[in-house]
């Protein structure tokens, strides 16, 4: 068997670990469309029992920052240590902050 | 094996185990590094099926057999799987069509042990028929994207039709095993080699695959029965070279 087809796309995966919890990213694969990237998704990323949904976006369509632009973007909130909410007790009962 | 309900349960197993072990050839092998841990998954699934039947096997045998036993140290006639298992890999087409055709089988046979009065097979009725519910889906969808890819995909789809739909007969035709198993309540499959037969023709005729019509007189063996093609003792030589080499070795 030989490698025929060099261009797949690349597809991001997310994975939601438990109900409740929001996807995370954990990788990305190869897949001829979305279908197949699902199928991937699920045997690279699911196979210990990681999850139980799977989001996959197409690479192409993630918009992403310039980090060139980063002194722009970040830099301002720096020193705004205000801004944590560290000022306030958190119940026992909140797991997930 | 002395028994038809023995008997059965070793048919699932070896046809479970000599397509994990042709799917184990293709890994680090497969076009694309995906595929290859996504056949090695769909591979491990058909193996811990055939671990599961021959630790039966050998507990209900009894003198100390383990299911080590019935992976290597049996040969050629005493395995029960059937023959299109064995086809090689001869390209990533009768890869899939072969494992698309049996996919498609073990969900029907699945299905057909809901009220088994086979203890183990209806204990893990569910989990299998999930396990091939997926890989049914992974080997469907490749079966039509080749078929209806490329002319050089329908090209390498319409040979191994060719080469594999000979060995649908020893999947339609039942025996007195299978009647057996039938009147013990252990699976009903009165239906079982025609539906799947309707099912595989539909799902090859809807991906635009012409379905040959079969020779009248060549006709493959049953391996059902332990007639075999040649390619099983090739399977057998790899699987079994190391404790034939090393006899009662441990590691």
């Amino acid at each position: 068997m030989t490698n025929t087809h060099a261009s797949w796309p690349i597809f991001e995966v997310f994975i939601r670990p438990r109900a409740g919890l929001e996807h995370k990213h954990v990788g990305s694969l190869h897949a001829a469309d979305a279908d197949m990237a699902l199928e991937h998704a699920r045997d690279l990323y699911t196979r210990r029992l990681e999850g139980t949904s799977i989001w996959v976006v197409p690479s192409r369509e993630i918009v992403a920052s310039d980090p060139i632009e980063a002194g722009a973007l970040f830099e301002p909130a720096r020193n705004k240590a205000y801004r944590h909410p560290t000022f306030f007790p958190i119940p026992d009962e909140v797991k997930n902050l | 094996m002395s028994n038809s309900r023995d008997e059965f349960v070793l048919r699932i197993a070896d046809t479970n185990l000599i397509t994990a072990q042709r799917l184990g050839e293709v890994i680090g092998h497969a076009p694309e590094i995906e595929q290859d841990i996504s056949l090695a998954n769909i591979g491990l699934d058909h193996l811990e099926r055939a671990r599961a039947l021959y630790a039966h096997l050998a507990e209900c045998r009894g003198n100390a057999a383990t299911e080590d036993d019935f992976a290597f140290s049996r040969s050629v006639p005493e395995f029960r799987n059937l023959c299109l298992a064995e086809y090689p890999n001869s390209d990533y087409a009768h890869l899939i069509l072969r494992q698309y055709l049996l996919d498609l089988w073990h969900l029907k046979l699945f299905a057909t042990l809901a009220d088994s009065s086979h203890h183990l097979l209806r204990v893990q009725r569910q989990l299998w028929l999930d396990q091939s519910a997926y890989h049914h889906r992974y080997s469907c969808a490749w079966m039509q994207r080749l078929a209806g890819g490329t002319d050089e995909s329908q090209s390498r789809m319409r040979v191994a039709l060719a080469h594999l739909w000979p060995f649908v007969d020893e999947i339609v035709e039942s025996d007195h095993i299978e009647r057996d198993v039938q009147s013990q309540g252990i699976a009903d499959l009165a239906e079982l080699g025609s539906s799947w037969l309707e099912a595989a023709r539909q799902a090859l005729t809807d991906a635009r695959l012409e379905v040959p019509v079969p020779k009248a007189g060549a006709r493959p063996p049953s391996g059902k029965q332990g007639n075999h093609t040649e390619h099983l003792s090739q399977i057998l030589h790899e699987l079994q070279y190391m404790r034939r080499r090393y006899p009662n070795e441990t590691w």
